[in-house]
């Protein structure tokens, strides 16, 4: 079975190939770093295994996924490699492209975005280009799909090995690296060693633990400072790694020349004009903020709160009746009746009624995604982080973290310093992830039925302004750190295609109702279980139960920040399992027939000021579960991820506190 | 009463698989958090060093 390794530059587009060739669906941004581990897909057309692996600027590893990268090359079997190269993008994207031909193997480039170039006035010659290579380059818009079939065919007819490329480094380095060849074992089979040469010479890590094992370290050192000293003697140059990319410079530009014409762009285009205002420097954020208020305005508002009042008629109504009835047909007992009706259909009936918010808020992510306007936010707040000394990279985490905080954590692997990496794993739960957002919803319709989208809105706020403020605090004490630099490419605005939307949304939600007809269904006859029954037995007034006794022990806790009855308690213990859960125990402990009357008996418990104070907690309190384990993987530390979920709870003891005593002395209720 | 019994074994024991089939795989992390988790059949295994 043939393997293709799919490598090329980041934000480049291989995850959109890969779904295209593969049929599968990944996750797509148009932002750099999306793919963090390599995925493998089955080949639609002509079998064989697509490798896709995450995007690398060289093959000279700085961050984790980049090492992810070159090592698959090196250790993996691959038949032949699908370079993707940005069109608009060449003279950069080839730098990769040429040591991907010096690696030897079998190599077709796909010429990605080729409309987005010829919009810029860029012209190329694919023909000339492919011949000047030595490897067949074929023109292709992945998006759409323009291309990709031609692309396939020539994959299935390039597995025979092709000659290495040749750049040409200078007497010297040529010496030097016939020399080296000598120094490797043969049929042991390794990369040509030519290219073994450069790399080690460049300083790549991953080759050199490889050649290691092949060659005395004593003999590898001192060809390589023979080597560089004869470099330093015999030209201007005083970095060897500054010699080879120079070299590899003249190579760009002579085939640039070539094969590319550029006519210039037609004036400002409209992308350019959108930007001028959305990245302004005084603009970009009003207008961020503003985008992020219409969008809860639609989800809470304008669309999400009919549908899922429209939703929750349905279940507690029509459903519940049916159900009811059949089980009286059946001749269940009160306890089936009961562990159905107010065990299954509150714990998971309630968490059901929110999908159409999810999925709204999720499609309009989408759609700011596709845009391209997601790209500029994060362009936006790198410049908010550069001023208090974070990378703007750190960011995307955060971004991803919207939808769920585990992926967040594991997007943190593109960022080079190793403490920048820690304080973005540890700092990304804070982002107010979508299980969160059925806890709002229920609140807010409960309580600030005319701020709906405002009071949501704060909540996400203070989840960002307490990470930059954490970030500051961090990196200023316990994880001292050196500056790095961030790179984001912009591009061009368009309009999502509907499809495409369609496909994000669902990915991004199905997992919700998923967990829904799993987890929370387990959950949620737990949870009835303990209200149900007690130390005195079974049946208990739910006051007695053992959902009571256990909400009970921590509410004294909570009662300066608002809420300290046993209720509260038990539904923020069983959140921390996933915070959907919340939801859940809530319907099932306040035994309502519905929403509306949900929202009516939760009055008795909360007033407006405590239930924000609660809202502000459950953002911030511990991470769930998977988060928790997320973080230990990341971390490989159990002492950060103690802190990780001790600082949370801290925080969040803190910020309800203020907001419950302070909003008291202002004389909120 | 059988329809009750083969209801109730039916919910617990699906309650029980779904919670300790959750427990599980959030302490995979990542994997489990990967989109790729159905397709890939790596399971991310890359030496301690590239990780």
């Amino acid at each position: 079975m043939i393997t293709i390794a799919l490598a090329g530059n980041p934000n480049t587009g291989k995850t959109s190939l890969f779904n295209r060739l593969t049929g599968s669906y990944e996750y797509v941004g148009n932002w750099t770093g999306v793919t963090v581990e390599k995925k493998v897909g089955v080949l639609k057309k002509h079998g064989g295994q697509l490798v896709d692996l995450p995007g690398v600027y060289s093959l000279n590893p700085l961050s984790k996924d980049e090492g992810v990268a070159t090592y698959s090359l090196l250790h993996d079997q691959f038949s032949a490699i699908l370079n993707i190269v940005d069109a608009s993008q060449l003279e950069r994207n080839l730098y990769l492209t040429l040591q991907l031909l010096e690696y030897g193997k079998p190599l077709v480039i796909g010429l990605n975005m080729i409309d987005v170039a010829k919009a810029r006035g860029i012209r190329i010659d694919a023909e000339l280009l492919s011949k000047r290579l030595g490897c067949p380059v074929i023109p292709i818009v992945a998006r759409s799909g323009a291309g990709c079939d031609d692309l396939t065919r020539k994959l299935a007819a390039t597995v025979d090995e092709q000659n290495p490329f040749v750049i040409d480094y200078g007497q010297t380095l040529e010496e030097a690296i016939c020399q080296f060849a000598s120094m490797v074992p043969e049929n042991q089979g390794l990369p040509p060693s030519r290219w073994l040469a450069i790399q080690l010479l460049e300083g790549n890590g991953v080759v050199r633990d490889l050649l290691v094992k092949h060659i005395p370290v004593s003999a590898l050192n001192e060809w390589m400072e023979n080597t560089e000293k004869r470099v330093q003697e015999e030209t201007d140059f005083k970095s060897i790694v500054h010699y080879i990319r120079i070299a590899r410079g003249r190579c760009i530009q002579s085939l640039l020349a070539s094969s590319v014409t550029n006519e210039g762009s037609h004036g400002t285009t409209l992308t350019d004009r959108i930007d001028q205002i959305v990245t302004n420097k005084f603009l970009g954020l009003p207008i961020f903020l503003l985008f992020t208020y219409l969008i809860f305005k639609l989800t809470f508002d304008w669309l999400g709160t009919p549908l899922s009042d429209g939703l929750d008629e349905f279940i507690t109504g029509p459903l519940s009746d049916t159900l009811s009835s059949w089980l009286h047909a059946a001749g269940a007992t009160e306890f089936i009746e009961a562990l159905i009706l107010q065990g299954i259909v509150a714990g998971v009936g309630g968490v059901i009624v929110f999908v159409p918010q999810i999925f709204i808020l999720f499609f309009l992510i989408s759609f700011i995604e596709d845009s391209g306007y997601m790209a500029r936010v994060a362009m936006v707040m790198d410049k908010i982080m550069e001023s208090i000394g974070l990378n703007g990279k750190a960011f995307i985490p955060m971004i991803i973290g919207f939808g769920c905080n585990v992926p967040g954590i594991m997007a943190a692997r593109t960022i080079e310093q190793p403490k920048e990496r820690l304080l973005t794993i540890i700092l990304t739960p804070l982002m107010s992830c979508s299980a969160r957002l059925t806890v709002y919803s229920l609140f807010v319709g409960a309580f600030f039925k005319q701020n709906q989208a405002l009071i949501v809105l704060s909540l996400y706020l203070m989840g960002i302004i307490l990470a930059l403020t954490l970030a500051k605090l961090f990196s200023s004490t316990i994880l001292k750190q050196e500056s790095s630099f961030f790179v984001i490419e912009l591009p061009p605005y368009r309009i999502p295609q509907l499809r495409i939307l369609l496909q994000s949304t669902w990915e991004k939600g199905k997992g919700f109702i998923r967990k829904a007809g799993t987890f929370i269904f387990g959950g949620s006859v737990v949870i009835w279980l303990l209200s149900y029954a007690g130390p005195g037995g079974m049946d208990v007034p739910m006051d007695e139960s053992f959902l009571a006794l256990i909400g009970g022990s921590i509410a004294p806790i909570l009662a300066p920040i608002g809420f300290g009855n046993w209720q509260a308690g038990a539904a923020l213990l069983t959140g921390f399992l996933a915070k959907e859960v919340v939801v859940s125990t809530m319907n099932i402990i306040y035994v309502a027939p519905d929403l509306p009357t949900l929202q009516g008996v939760m009055a008795d418990f909360f007033t407006p000021l405590s239930a924000y104070s609660f809202l502000a907690f459950i953002l911030l309190y511990v991470p769930c579960l998977a988060t928790v384990a997320a973080i230990k993987k990341e971390t490989g530390s159990v002492k950060w991820t103690w802190f990780s979920v001790v600082y949370a709870l801290l925080i969040a003891y803190i910020i309800s506190i203020v907001i419950y005593q302070g909003g008291l002395l202002l004389g909120f209720h | 009463m059988i329809a009750s019994v083969i209801l109730g074994v039916l919910i617990f024991g699906y309650a029980a698989f779904t919670l300790y089939r959750y427990v599980k795989r959030s302490k995979m992390g990542k994997c489990a958090g990967c989109s790729a988790s159905k397709s890939c059949s790596t399971t991310c295994s890359y030496p301690e060093e590239v990780r």
